[in-house]
């Protein structure tokens, strides 16, 4: 059987990691800045060794025969496959903003993101699209003024 | 309390005024609405609707957010009551009865229950924000460096320990926001800590994104895990019969409302712990005095009372060191406080003098807000909870362009949406590996706190610095409480060791 490891290890070697490299950072600067961040940052490095401890005791829960009686699911990017393709469409979603404009921007995630939620019906995707559309244009643009970017498009 | 006619007049007029009504009536549907949603809680309501504040009249703007986060604690509960979904973890400890009744024909019943149960318990903590706010918001005066170091670090600790899950992880999370507040010009030398020469960093990490992007961003996320597993059809029992109870039955919860609603206004008060803690403390009390705790899970009316009137006596608790202090006593009223200071609002005495108009009248609105919730309730609970049947794919979609219009609008800067989908991703992961989201904001708000009071404290000690903490009253019991704070919830969970040995034991 393969060995597991908790994701509590990767995690806390991670926290240790940012905290040193964050911490290095502070030698730049003057010793009224850096005192504060010295001492947090120590704080978290230290957290970050009891999660390191905390998960290779999880680990070797995981691999003796208790194994079934752990709540904790462990986690694995594997897992969140579906979640991660969603943040995609988020991610072109915001830089699409400033290329295409606000509405226009939106108006394609919205088709998008319904498209990948298994939403076939047109009817239910223009009519999301056109309410959420006129809800921030009313809302967003004629009460609050706010000016959204226009780029490309509008 | 000194009570000024003057004021309560421009309170009264400044209240009943069509614009403040309006927000007031929004808020309260509105709240009602995002809480029965399973999966939109009532502090991510607030963070989506802040920056449609902004543009508002203070007044109006402010009520409108206490509205709706009290209505949207009770919304909560119609989901929990009628198709066994908390609409917000507040409302967890309610299902265990609500919907016992549920089953048993007598939905309308609960409902009824915990409409007239929330309403008082939610008004019990108006009248207490009323009263206690302003003597509190004195003792501010007291404060001084020193005292607002230790209090950011008892709100720290004691949010870290009570957060639900393991307590390194939850102080832990309290650092992470910790290091995020380090982000930006150090007010006292100028020097741009963390920036990596980004220019909009130099200001800082702004606020609402960043809770945007940690309560709404990583909540759509965590729902399209969701996405291809069958969806477990919502059964709703018929409701029938009356909404209210009878007179008897009322009499019998009675005690039972007033009990929770002040073990919820004292958790409110207690930084950073919120409805979720509250309603099972309230649960849990009820079932102890209970003459027959038996019939708790089975579905009695007490079980229904005892949690609605704790979690919506939180909310007005938990304002109140809110706008005395700066504390946020839960995390609804951690992303309440940006859209408090968005307004140009500073927690503190001046909001009890300067301010006392726009204070006063965003308390009593709070106060009309839970009676409206109320009427609301009782003729409209049987519509909201068809809300419910929206489906994810539908307010997915929503929520996102939502959290970009908010993050955008506040400061008309497309960096802020950056930055919204940055603490989407970080709130998504945290929350995956058993880190809660919700001390990161509170610390994002006391860190700077915390790190004015010590280096002032430093300069005003001369050098002593425990000798100065220690020569200062209140500075003494602040430590006190951080000990405890810290100490308590290992003891707690040594002796819950102890006691699962020995129902072990004799197994």
């Amino acid at each position: 059987m393969k060995r597991i490891i908790h994701h509590d290890v990767y995690i806390g070697i991670f926290m240790l990691l940012i905290s040193l490299f964050l911490y290095s950072m502070t030698g730049d600067m003057p010793e009224g800045s850096a005192f504060f961040p010295k001492i947090i940052l120590t704080i978290f490095a230290f957290f970050g060794v009891l999660v390191f401890i905390q998960g290779v005791r999880k680990s070797k829960v995981y691999n003796s025969e208790n194994a079934k009686k752990m709540e904790e699911e462990i986690f694995s990017f594997l897992k969140i496959k579906t979640p991660m393709a969603a943040l995609l469409i988020v991610l072109v979603y915001v830089a699409l903003l400033k290329i295409l404009g606000f509405f226009s921007a939106t108006s394609l995630f919205i088709i998008a993101f319904m498209y990948f939620y298994q939403v076939r019906s047109i009817k239910k995707i223009i009519l999301t699209l056109i309410g959420v559309n006129v809800f921030v244009y009313l809302l967003f643009v004629l009460q609050l003024n706010v000016a959204f970017p226009k780029g490309l498009l509008f | 309390m000194v009570i000024n006619p003057d004021l309560i007049l421009t309170v009264l007029t400044k209240l009943f005024s069509f614009e403040t009504l309006l927000a007031l009536f929004a808020g309260t549907l509105g709240g009602m609405i995002i809480g029965s949603l399973p999966g939109l809680s009532a502090t991510m309501g607030v963070a989506l609707l802040i920056p449609v504040t902004f543009g508002m009249d203070p007044v109006a703007g402010l009520t409108m957010l206490s509205a709706i986060y009290t209505s949207a604690v009770y919304g909560g509960s119609i989901s929990a009551i009628l198709i066994h979904t908390p609409g917000t973890p507040a409302s967890a400890a309610t299902a265990l009865d609500g919907y016992q009744m549920t089953l048993r024909g007598e939905g309308l019943k609960a409902m009824g229950i915990t409409t007239i149960s929330s309403m008082i318990g939610g008004f019990l903590s108006a009248v207490a924000l009323l009263f206690l706010a302003p003597p509190l918001s004195l003792i501010s005066l007291k404060f001084n460096a020193p005292e607002y170091f230790l209090i950011a670090i008892f709100g720290l600790t004691i949010i870290g320990s009570l957060t639900t899950g393991s307590i390194i992880k939850g102080l832990s999370a309290g650092v992470i926001g910790l290091i995020v507040g380090l982000i930006g010009t150090d007010i006292i030398t100028g020097f741009p800590r963390y920036t990596f020469g980004l220019t909009p960093l130099e200001s800082g990490i702004a606020l609402v994104p960043a809770m945007i992007g940690l309560f709404s961003l990583s909540q759509v996320l965590i729902q399209v895990e969701e996405l291809g597993k069958v969806d477990k059809e919502k059964v709703m029992a018929e409701l029938k019969g009356r909404v209210l109870p009878t007179w008897k039955e009322f009499k019998s919860i009675f005690i039972t409302i007033i009990r929770s609603s002040i073990l919820g206004i004292f958790v409110g008060i207690l930084p950073g712990a919120g409805g979720d803690i509250g309603s099972w403390v309230g649960y849990n009390e009820a079932k102890r005095f209970s003459k027959n705790p038996e019939k708790f899970g089975t579905g009695c009316i007490e079980g229904v009372a005892a949690p609605e009137a704790a979690n919506n006596a939180v909310t007005g608790g938990a304002l109140i060191p809110l706008l005395t202090l700066g504390i946020p006593g839960s995390s609804t009223t951690a992303v309440l406080l940006g859209g408090l200071i968005i307004q140009g609002l500073i927690p503190g005495r001046e909001l009890f003098t300067t301010h006392a108009k726009i204070t006063y009248t965003v308390i009593f609105g709070f106060m009309l807000a839970n009676i409206l919730m109320g009427i609301c309730g009782l003729l409209a609970a049987k519509h909201i909870v068809k809300v419910t049947k929206i489906p994810s794919a539908v307010l997915g979609p929503i929520i996102v362009v939502l959290s970009v219009v908010g993050s955008y609008a506040i400061n008309n800067n497309i960096f802020d949406v950056y930055v919204m989908v940055a603490f989407g991703i970080i709130g998504y992961f945290m929350r995956k590996t058993g880190f809660h989201p919700a001390p990161v904001v509170l610390a994002l708000i006391l860190g700077p706190m915390a790190e004015n009071g010590l280096k002032q404290s430093f300069v005003l000690s001369k050098g002593n610095l425990l000798g100065y903490f220690l020569g200062r009253p209140i500075c003494i019991v602040l430590i006190i409480l951080i000990v405890l704070a810290i100490a308590s919830p290992m003891i707690l969970s040594k002796l819950e060791q102890k006691r699962k040995r020995e129902v072990q034991a004799q197994a």
